[in-house]
């Protein structure tokens, strides 16, 4: 029973994560920061999730026709990552990027974030 | 065998229904899980990928650091607190861990007593209160297990809230720990006044969690 309950502290969902996944969730931040950078909407908007890339196009505007349109902070590099089961948050200096696991890989489900404790943030970019 | 399951049928019983109890729950918590996950935007997950999940954790480890803190505290207060009537209480004139005569301990322990009851010393010390050390030790690694597995799973929600995440000192002192915990606690309280109480006026026949069907309301601590 003492060792039942040592497992499930230990090996379940809280003593870390692998640092394959963290690098992972660093890279989809870096190419998606990459692409708003250059103004590459067809990058971006394909490391958005759906519900995310649903939300910047709008009417008759796709994703990408849209995300020109939009005022997300440019530059920063990583500088914090935290991986919560299929849930991360990316800090980079200029901006917080939450980013999820789907089937087809970590996307960023949440961009150009402001905090506003201890109400969620308020972000440009959302699903 | 069948001497052997005669003999053991109770835990054999309880820890049947026990793996089945705990199948259902993974179950029923992946159909859960899954239609939160869909309804949230994102993808179902399998059966291997849910039971190693905080989410599953947190909801097996805040269900058994209650029963063990419950073992615990019964174990405990039934050498202090008594109750008149009751089944679960010893009679009042026996308050306190009473004579090394009465316990068995020392010269006064059998033949066939347990060789850590006759040893003296420190062996017998620590024997004597084993079985509230071990409820106390499982209840303190399932209540933290809770505590790291709850703050995974909080965590991983506040995410795709667009919330912060916090620290395992912030989950602990958080209103959902402590919303976890004592709902559990208080469900475990009930059960045991539940008992001590109800088996001072009502009886079932042949079992030793009862007294016997004859017997005067005001006698305590007896077996049916």
């Amino acid at each position: 029973m003492i060792a039942a309950a040592a497992a499930l502290a230990a090996a379940l969902g809280g003593c870390g994560v692998p640092e394959s996944t963290t690098r992972s969730v660093d890279e989809v931040a870096r190419q998606f920061m990459a692409a708003v950078e250059r103004g590459d909407g067809g990058l971006a908007c394909s490391l958005l999730t759906p519900e995310a890339a649903g939300s910047v196009g709008s009417g008759d505007q796709t994703c990408v026709e849209a995300f020109g349109d939009l005022d997300l902070p440019r530059g920063g590099s990583v500088r914090r990552t935290e991986v919560w089961s299929d849930e991360a948050q990316v800090q980079t200096g200029v901006d917080t990027l939450f980013v999820t696991n789907l089937s087809s890989g970590w996307r960023v489900a949440a961009a150009g974030c402001t905090a506003r404790p201890p109400r969620p943030y308020d972000c440009e970019v959302q699903g | 065998m069948r001497r052997w399951l005669r003999d053991n049928g109770l835990s054999v019983f309880f820890g049947t229904i026990f793996l089945l109890a705990l199948l259902g729950q993974a179950a029923a918590g992946l159909a859960d899980y899954n239609n939160h996950q869909l309804a949230a935007g994102g993808d179902p997950v399998s059966f291997g990928r849910y039971v190693t999940s905080s989410g599953f954790a947190v909801d097996v480890a805040e269900n058994w650091q209650s029963e063990y803190l419950q073992f615990l505290l019964m174990v405990s207060a039934t050498v202090w607190l008594v109750q008149r009537g009751s089944t679960e209480s010893k009679p009042p004139e026996d308050i306190g861990r009473e004579s090394r005569k009465r316990q068995q301990i020392g010269r006064y322990a059998a033949a066939d007593s347990p060789r850590w009851a006759k040893v003296g010393g420190w062996r017998t010390a620590l024997y004597s209160r084993s079985l509230g050390l071990v409820m106390g030790t499982i209840f303190l690694g399932s209540w933290l297990a809770q505590s790291v597995a709850g703050r995974a799973a909080y965590n991983a929600e506040q995410l795709s809230e667009l919330s912060d995440p916090i620290s395992w000192l912030g989950y602990v002192t958080s209103a959902d720990f402590w919303n976890r915990t004592l709902q559990n606690w208080q469900s475990e309280f009930l059960a045991v006044a539940s008992m001590v109480l109800l088996t001072i006026y009502l009886r079932q026949r042949g079992s030793p969690e009862s007294k016997p069907v004859g017997a005067p309301h005001h006698s305590t601590g007896v077996e049916g």
